[in-house]
This record gives C-alpha cells, structure tokens and sequence, in this order.
C-alpha cells in the first residue's frame, strides 16, 4: 500500500468520525428539544386548566336584606354592594379602612345600598366577633351594631396578635363604647349565643360560593383583585 | 458513590416539588391567595402566578424524580427554592403573619412567626440538593442516562 493512500484512509476515517459526532450532536439537540417542548406543553396546559379551575368568580350571593347581614342605605338605591367578611382577617380590615368613609358617605346620600355579612372563615375568635356583633345587633339596633362592627375592625391590630383575638370583657366594652348596654350584652357574648346564626351565615355564604374574605360583590358581580384594587373599585362606582 | 447520592437529592426535591405542587393544583382560588398574601407582586401578576406555581412544582418534580434533563430541572428548582427563601424571609421582615402555602393553605395564620425559621432551613436544605445536581447532573438510574446514551463509541 502506498504511502499516499494510508493517508487518504487516515483522512476518511477521520471524516467518518467527524460525521459521526456531527450526527450524535444533532440526535442529542433533537432529543432535548423534544423533551423541553414536552415539559413546556405540560406547564401550559396544567396553567390554562388552573386558570379554568378558579371559581373564585362565580359567587351567587342573594341581594342585600338578607337575613345574615347589616344594611345601610336606602333600598332602591342605584348601586348594592355586599361585603363578606371575616373579623379577624387582616385585608378585611384593611379593605374596611380603606372604603367605610367613602361608603357610609355614598349611603347617606342614597347613592348606594351597603349589606356588611360577617362570617367566620380563620379562627375561634372570628367567631366569637361575628356572635358579639350578632349579639348587638339584636340587643341594640342596626345603627349602634355598624358602630360596633367599624369598632371591631378599628382594633383589628390588637385582635391579630393571637388565635384568641379580643378578650370577651374587651368585646363587652366596645359594645359599651359603641352605645349597647353592656349588662344587656355580656352574657350573650360570654355563652356565644349567636353561635348558630354565624354558622349559618358561614354556611350560606360558602354555599352561595364565597371562598375567601374579603369577598365584595358590586350589583351582583363579585370585584377582584386586593383590598386596595376593591376598595378602588368601589370608589369609583359609588364616588 | 457521587452519582448514587445524587439519585438521593433527585428522589427528595423531586418527591418534595410533586406533593408540593399536587395539593395546590386542585384549588386555584387558594394558590392565588397565597400568593397574594405576600404582598410583593403587582395584582396584575398574581393570579397567572398563582396559576403556574403548582404546575411548575409538579413539572420540575417529575423532570428531577425520573432524571429527565436533569441540569435543567435542578437549576429551575434552585431558582424557584431562591424565590420562596426571599419570599418568606420578606414575609418575616415585614411582620405578615400568613401561612407560607408551600403546601396548599396561605394567608393569615397567627401562627406563622414561629414556622417561618424552619420554613426557611428546610428549603435552604432543598437549595442545596438542587445545586449539588446542577454541579454534578449525572446520576444512577435516570431517564437522561438512557436518553443520552451515546450510540456507538
């Protein structure tokens, strides 16, 4: 064999593994390429069927005046919002600090039809709250039971440190505080003797789709987004 | 021996996304509250992160237990474990008492300062598994190593 065909051979080998690798390479992108847009097809179709999944916007909550809530405003008023809410949950009372002036301000001028429906969603003290309010409210009227409920959120801060909340003697005084006869409601808020009306209000309100507090529903339509979007929201349809 | 502990990490942080994810993807409404109750992200992107989440943790899970690109999985999973350390770090930072909704839940729990330290030392944990499969992504009994498998020596 000659000297210059083993070169030639060396150099066709060499091609050879050339085109070899060349091939491997290319098998080998295919492969992660495939892979990859398999994982990617995954991930999109589990986040479209998330998305699908959220029944966060389908509440069919009945209309204000019902048996579980606090109404202010005028019936037949160009706008209803119902708020579901939970005393002891923080973005309630943030939503509550945010909206209460512009609203109580909208209802007195018959601009809008306000239903408060406290539930009980997190802890004990949810609750017991919800049965303090229940409490003064039959004791004492709608008007010192929506002083009351603005009091229960105005202490939302000292209510949030623990599981417990507010202690009963605080609950009494700020009963006091908001013009109830406090003789007349401790022992209601002591025995919690509207524990019934606030499971059923709870009950009610998971059943007519509420998941979460707080829920705000404006004509009918449930309003998204974070307190501050919701209370934004409501600015704007009753300001 | 390096390539058996690795085996280790994969099953682990695999096995860890997969139940992690699978008990949030039954409930959107809740994986979008929890991601709302860190108060970091613009509301515009809460719900579609609230939505991925889930389904990114399953999919990494499932890419890191059967050794599918495994380099990739493990880097995505560092990065998301990044994300959550910071996440529950700023929670704790600001005061939020909210559950971390790593496993389903989220939002308030008055509960939450105590859990935030061991919340934070169990995904450092998983942090480090992951990078020890971005160094070193060749491991025993994985779907890459058949895969990948080079055809003729």
């Amino acid at each position: 064999m000659s000297k210059k065909s083993a070169q030639s051979n060396r150099e066709r080998a060499a091609a050879a593994l050339r085109e070899q690798q060349r091939q491997e390479a290319r098998r080998r992108n295919l492969m992660v390429g495939g892979v990859v847009g398999v994982l990617v097809v995954a991930v999109v179709a589990g986040f479209l069927w998330m998305r699908a999944n959220d029944s966060s916007g389908d509440i069919a909550a009945p209309a204000a005046g019902s048996e579980f809530g606090l109404t202010i405003g005028p019936e037949g008023a160009p706008r209803e919002v119902i708020v579901y809410e939970d005393f002891h949950c923080v973005h309630c009372a943030d939503l509550e600090s945010r909206t209460r002036d512009d609203l109580t301000a909208a209802a007195e001028a018959g601009d809008v039809r306000v239903e408060y429906r406290p539930i009980a969603f997190l802890t004990q003290y949810s609750v017991r709250a919800a049965n303090a309010f229940k409490v003064v409210l039959d004791e004492s009227g709608p008007d010192i039971a929506k002083t009351y409920h603005d009091l229960l959120f105005e202490n939302y801060d000292e209510a949030s440190g623990s599981e417990d909340g507010l202690d009963d003697d605080t609950l009494v005084s700020l009963a006091g505080e908001a013009g109830a006869d406090e003789d007349a409601v401790r022992d209601g808020i002591e025995q919690v003797t509207s524990q019934g009306w606030v499971d059923d209000a709870t009950k009610a309100a998971e059943d007519a789709g509420v998941q979460g507090t707080p829920s705000v529903l404006l004509d009918g339509e449930p309003v998204s987004g974070s307190s501050e979007d919701i209370a934004n929201s409501l600015a704007k349809a009753v300001g | 021996m390096r390539e058996w502990l690795g085996l280790v990490a994969r099953l682990v942080t695999g096995g860890v996304w997969i139940w992690a994810g699978a008990l949030k993807l039954g409930d959107s409404y809740q994986s979008v509250q929890a991601v709302r109750a860190y108060e970091l992200l613009p509301e515009s992107l809460v719900e579609p992160v609230g939505y991925l989440l889930p389904v990114l943790e399953v999919v990494v899970g499932f890419a890191l237990v059967v050794g599918v690109l495994t380099r990739g999985a493990a880097v995505l999973s560092a990065l998301l474990f990044v994300v959550f350390i910071i996440g529950i770090a700023s929670a704790w930072a600001r005061g939020l008492q909210i559950d971390c909704g790593c496993f389903g839940g989220g939002g308030y729990d008055p509960g939450a300062e105590a859990a935030y330290p061991w919340e934070i030392a169990r995904d450092a944990a998983l942090l480090l598994a992951s990078l020890f499969l971005v160094r070193w992504p060749r491991t025993r009994l994985s779907l890459d190593s058949v895969l990948f498998r080079p055809t003729a020596a």
